[in-house]
């Protein structure tokens, strides 16, 4: 065998107390939910930690519900979430990032907690889950807690959670009726290759077709994905988004601070920004004008 | 290193096996019980020569590991078969010629049982879609995708027949 995973004890603990508590016992451990993520990470670059905290036979979490929003459980995969996505505009964005995740004999396994708490620039679901204000619950041997997404992310491969933290739910909210949302990324080569910048927006639209209100996420171009907050007083301005698009564009553009790597220039993907939001907003814009047209 | 000891299914039968953590599904099958159909290549699931239906879903074997399936039901290229005849698909893509080098064939057949088990009357579009996780070297997606149309041609057929019948 080439890359024979090395060796680890592997837990199963019932409860996530219990599973907190193994976490805090232990100083070379991690949860595991999907392991997508983290078995090609062992096999390579670093050693697996010496126990490894599998959260699957938690039976307390549930599969995932569909109320005012959504609410995941830390096991619920990507074809789960794929599976009970409410057909609905503003959940569109997460709809097209769900779809473009891995590959189809990837997303029975990976998970939205896992892929959230890998904490890497190229977390395909973050920039919808911040677009959409979600909300990350948590449990840690100091107690419980909650964090929005968009501060979820401290720096590549870290989160902001306390030390040894588990996630224990992810509350995305339901947005308005009168919301749209979309996710749009950028390849320079295969439809399966590492997006060169990706951006997702959840945008109000008023029965005048004007913004009232919304937030534009961005990933790939910062070191980890981000809610551009300058887009947040353009939203809300109440214009039409034709007429919002440059100042979007713009505000994307100022918010990301790439670096040069083996993809693409750091010029290249600050223009990308540019593009992706623009392509972004006459998207939204294109579906609410076949929206309006259908009422 | 502590081991766990599960239940699978492997191809209908039975096993019990005790399993250290650090085992995948691809490991288990092909050096605990020896059906060495399932092919070993990225290691990263990004290929899908490793391609197993788990609960009739195809993953990518090399990343999931053994001890989380206690209790489930695998099946390999091996299993197909039923009393040495092949399964269609496995007929069709010698019939199409669906293969050149042959490494990606056991993962690429896998998957295609696993979209015409879900969907017989999937477009091609769709199958195009579904099988992006399984990469071809030789790119010989063309006669693939004429295997699995030909595989789609007879249900229709068969059931063509049994409506007339």
């Amino acid at each position: 065998m080439q890359f024979r995973l090395r060796p680890f004890d592997m837990e199963y603990p019932t409860t996530a107390r219990e599973a907190v508590e193994m976490r805090d016992g232990s100083h070379s451990s991690c949860f595991l939910t999907g392991g997508t993520h983290l078995v090609p990470t062992w096999r390579t670059a670093h050693r697996p930690p010496q126990l490894v905290i599998n959260l699957k036979r938690i039976c307390m979490w549930d599969r995932p519900e569909t109320t005012a929003g959504l609410w995941l459980n830390p096991v619920t995969t990507v074809a789960d979430l794929r599976g009970v996505l409410p057909v609905s505009a503003a959940f569109g964005g997460l709809g097209a990032a769900l779809s473009e995740f891995g590959s189809p004999l990837v997303q029975p396994l990976a998970t939205v907690a896992g892929n959230l708490a890998a904490a890497q620039s190229d977390s395909t679901l973050a920039a919808p889950l911040i677009a959409l204000d979600t909300r990350i619950f948590y449990d840690s041997i100091v107690g419980p807690g909650m964090i929005r997404a968009d501060d979820l992310f401290e720096k590549p491969g870290l989160t902001t959670l306390p030390h040894g933290a588990l996630i224990t739910g992810i509350e995305v909210p339901a947005p308005p009726e009168s919301a749209r949302g979309e996710h749009l990324a950028i390849r320079t080569g295969l439809a399966t290759s590492t997006p060169v910048v990706a951006a997702s927006a959840v945008v109000e639209i008023d029965p005048e077709g004007r913004v009232t209100g919304g937030r534009l996420s961005i990933a790939h171009a910062t070191p980890t994905p981000r809610e551009v907050w300058s887009a947040r007083e353009i939203l809300g301005s109440g214009s039409r988004l034709s007429e919002i698009a440059g100042a979007l564009g713009d505000a994307a553009v100022d918010a990301v601070e790439p670096d040069d790597d083996r993809w693409a220039t750091a010029r290249y993907r600050q223009r990308m920004a540019r593009v992706v939001t623009e392509r972004l907003v006459r998207s939204i814009s294109h579906s609410e004008a076949e929206m309006g047209a259908g009422r | 290193m502590k081991t766990n000891s599960i239940s699978l299914s492997v191809n209908g039968e039975d096993h019990t096996l005790d399993v250290q953590g650090n085992e995948t599904l691809l490991d288990t099958v092909r050096h605990a019980l020896f059906l060495t159909g399932a092919k070993m290549s990225c290691e990263e699931g990004r290929c899908g020569s490793c391609t197993l239906l788990v609960d009739g879903n195809a993953v990518a074997s090399c990343i999931v590991l053994t001890s989380d399936l206690d209790g489930a039901s695998v099946t390999t290229i091996e299993g197909l078969q039923v009393g040495g005849k092949l399964h269609p698909v496995q007929e069709a893509f010698l019939e199409a010629t669906g293969l050149q080098c042959g490494y990606c064939t056991p993962g690429m057949v896998m998957s295609c049982v696993s979209i015409l088990d879900k969907d017989p009357t999937a477009s091609e579009e769709q199958v195009r879609t579904k099988l992006s996780g399984n990469i071809c070297r030789c790119t010989g997606y063309v006669k693939i995708l004429d295997a699995v149309r030909l595989v789609q041609q007879g249900h229709q057929g068969h059931q063509g027949q049994e409506a007339r019948s």
